[in-house]
């Protein structure tokens, strides 16, 4: 972990890591599985049990009328179906498939490059980048903003797409501009890469290397010079942002008429060290951590992402997701840990805020249960980076309370919705 | 899944940078140091005496706090043992033992824990304590008629007293060198501007304080000490004068810079600092104390939760126009 400097008068600075290791290839688990969101009311006729044959690539959605869809990543069999919730009590089905040891690939894609074969096939690719918003965007969507950079630190996935597959890239651009008729297309890289995204032929923004600037209001606000208004999306103004590991998968997806199965990712381990190694999605933690040779002891961390932003996982057996853009393992000593602390009013939190806001107070109100009081410190312009967490002096649980309001100002803001 | 190692699940960020509140405030007590080692050495035993017994007091004051309000032991955090401490440096070294410890009851009870302890007091606790004091034992607390019996080889006079008394032109016998090294009589630990000088840019290079507050404060003593300098030679001490002598150093480094009773913004916080030393001079100028960093730093804390709500617009921040 990245301790503050001796010299702490220095603005901490995060650097994001500039050298992407070469993927290698994890071989398909004999076991995968995947979340399939769970719809409020089931309508229709189920359409998959246990025993069923899948294809790899073969699309797997709860009944006839639901739009929520998952991709098998290997050919076999249903093995189980279990009810699942992630960390914020979102429901999902479970689905095991027991690989059949080949992939037998399903053709549905074929000939078709259309955006409506986007939102039929590719809505659960690497990257996991949504088609849908071209369409129910409240604002036409006329700007593509693809980014060359991993959200989160110590992670290289996008970085080492752009130089592995500059070519799969560029087919991937034109394809997007083809499908969604959406011509001004940016993309933005750290300063070392400009050399690779020349041929894109695209306008090339280059971005600080360090955390959070490749989240993207920052991206926003650096490349578009606007600010994202609090509380909306990038579709909101008519922005969207893509990844450059998504964009490559378009290209594979169209240009192979198979849809994409395998996600990049980077294992980040407890010395920091990082390798790149490409899996099914679906692979267990656990396959991958092997692979890496990484061992996971007692009380050790397993996080989905990165250690500012990633979600920490209670078991080696769940499997990587379309968006795990990272595995990293950190040891208990490495750790953060919250106190109960209250607020010294040291104004770290403030002062390190890429949002501006007023994190010791909004800190406090929700602490008491003030929610209502968040919204005027500009609780809807934060944008989730959790650096005023990392370098409170009380070590407050400043993001938990963060997360606490808003969900509780979305149910008062539900309720008053219905007495209305 | 069971057989399996117990993993740590938290939410985001699973990094910290390291920073403590106990790291922080040993280290301001490391860095008072300089100044508190000189003081030391010229009133010897009693002045540890002092120091000693304002620690210790202010911690026990904690711990019973602690106790009595069925909180969490909290005397580990440092944050008694400073506040306890700046009370000792503030007070001469011939201070009644019986003085002292009322003096860090004070600073704890009433200058801290009533309020809910870390955090919630709005007033610099070391500053109410000391300010009780020197308004119920004005005489044990005035520097001329406690430090009567030393004779330390400098001028035992207390410069600002002398200043008040007898004008600007009694003054003149000291030699501003002989005051930044600490060769002047006040309290324990706030006449070596050396000391605190270096102490306090300790402080700053490892980011335990904030450079906006201590400059401004320090700005704020010149400039205004300045300006009464110039307009009347005769009736007002010189600028440096000023900010070598008294609680001026001790103010800028370690009293105005207390983390809750300080702004965290960049304007709030020249204003506040300003306002310290500005409010300082006026006092010392034109008021009846001697010294005026104690009721400036205090009247600043009233201001400080308004001060901080000059902050930057959020990003995104929708101004409604009405
Ligand atoms: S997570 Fe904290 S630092 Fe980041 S934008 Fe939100 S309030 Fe600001
Ligand atoms: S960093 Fe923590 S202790 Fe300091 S002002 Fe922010 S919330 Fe309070």
């Amino acid at each position: 972990m990245i301790k503050k400097s001796f010299w702490g008068f220095k603005k901490t600075d995060l650097k994001y890591d500039l050298d992407p290791p070469s993927f290698r290839d994890v071989s398909p688990p004999r076991e995968a599985t995947v979340f399939l969101k769970r719809p409020n009311k089931i309508t229709g006729e189920k359409l998959f049990q246990v025993g069923n044959q899948v294809k790899t690539g073969q699309k797997l959605s709860s009944s006839s009328d639901s739009s929520e869809y998952v991709i098998c990543p290997v050919a076999g069999k249903i093995s189980d179906i279990f009810s699942y919730s992630d960390a914020y009590g979102r429901h999902y089905d479970g689905i095991k498939i027991e690989s059949g040891g080949k992939d037998d690939w399903d053709d549905q894609l074929k000939g078709k490059v259309t955006l409506e074969a986007a939102i039929d096939f590719l809505e659960f690719a690497p990257g996991k980048f949504s088609f849908r918003k071209f369409k129910d965007a409240p604002n036409k969507i006329d700007t593509i903003i693809i980014n060359g950079l991993d959200a989160d630190l110590g992670i290289t996935v996008n970085q080492g797409i752009l130089k592995t597959k500059s070519s799969g890239i560029k087919k991937g651009i034109d394809l997007l501009k083809k499908i969604t008729g959406v011509n001004n297309v940016i993309i933005v890289v750290p300063e070392i890469l400009q050399g690779e995204v020349k041929s894109t032929g695209l306008s090339v923004k280059i971005l600080p290397a360090s955390f959070p600037n490749a989240l993207p209001a920052m991206i926003i606000k650096n490349v578009l010079d606007k600010d994202l208004p609090a509380g909306k999306n990038p579709e909101d103004i008519g922005v969207t942002l893509i990844s450059a590991e998504s964009v490559a998968a378009i290209a594979f997806a169209f240009d192979g008429g198979k849809i994409p199965v395998t996600k990049a990712l980077s294992v980040i381990q407890k010395d920091g060290t990082t390798s790149n190694v490409t899996a099914r999605i679906g692979t267990p933690i656990g396959d991958i951590l092997s692979f890496c040779n990484v061992s996971v002891g007692e009380n050790d961390r397993i996080i989905m992402g990165g250690s500012m932003m990633g979600t920490a996982t209670y078991s080696k057996d769940l499997p990587i997701e379309p968006d795990t853009d990272a595995i990293t393992v950190q040891s208990e000593a490495d750790s953060a840990i919250v106190s109960d602390y209250p607020c010294i009013n040291c104004g770290e939190c403030v002062r390190i805020c890429p949002a501006k806001i007023q994190v010791n107070l909004l800190g406090k109100y929700a602490e008491f249960g003030l929610y209502e009081d968040t919204e005027r410190c500009d609780i809807y312009s934060c944008i989730e980076c959790s650096l005023c967490a990392y370098v409170c002096t009380a070590k407050r649980p400043l993001m938990q309370y963060i997360k606490l309001a808003k969900y509780e100002l979305a149910i008062i803001k539900n309720s008053e919705a219905v007495d209305e | 899944m069971n057989n399996s190692k117990k993993l740590i699940v938290s939410h985001a960020p699973h990094w910290h940078n390291g920073s403590s509140i106990s790291a922080k405030n040993i280290n301001i007590i490391f860095a008072t140091f300089p100044a508190l080692l000189i003081g030391l050495s010229y009133y010897g035993i009693p002045a540890v005496g002092v120091i000693a017994l304002s620690i210790g007091c202010a911690m026990i004051a904690e711990l019973l706090m602690n106790l009595a309000m069925k909180r969490e032991i909290s005397i580990s955090d440092g944050s008694a043992a400073l506040s306890g401490l700046l009370l000792g440096m503030l007070l001469p070294a011939s201070a009644p033992w019986w003085l002292v410890v009322i003096g860090s009851f004070l600073v704890i009870v009433i200058g801290k824990q009533i309020f809910g302890g870390i955090g919630s007091n709005p007033l610099n606790p070391t500053l109410i304590g000391y300010a009780i004091l020197m308004i119920s034992w004005k005489g044990l607390l005035d520097y001329n008629e406690a430090l009567l019996d030393y004779d330390l080889g400098f001028i035992m006079s207390y410069p600002l007293a002398t200043l008040k008394h007898f004008g600007v032109s009694a003054i003149t016998k000291y030699d501003m060198i002989n005051l930044f090294m600490g060769k002047q009589s006040g309290g324990i630990g706030t006449t070596c501007g050396l000391g605190l000088l270096i102490g306090g840019f300790y402080l700053l290079l490892r980011g335990f304080i904030r450079w906006e507050i201590s400059l401004s404060f320090l700005v704020g003593v010149y400039v205004s000490a300045f300006l009464f300098n110039i307009s009347n030679p005769e009736g007002y001490a010189s600028p440096l004068f000023h900010l070598l002598t008294g609680n001026i150093m001790l103010g800028a480094f370690f009293l105005a810079t207390d983390d809750t009773t300080s702004p965290v913004n960049f304007i709030p916080m020249l204003i506040f600092g300003l306002g310290c030393g500005i409010m300082t001079v006026l006092i010392r100028n034109l008021g009846v104390y001697y010294d005026g960093v104690v009721f400036a730093i205090l009247l600043m804390n009233i201001t400080n939760p308004l001060l901080d709500k000059i902050y930057p617009k959020a990003i995104g921040k929708v101004v409604e126009n009405a």
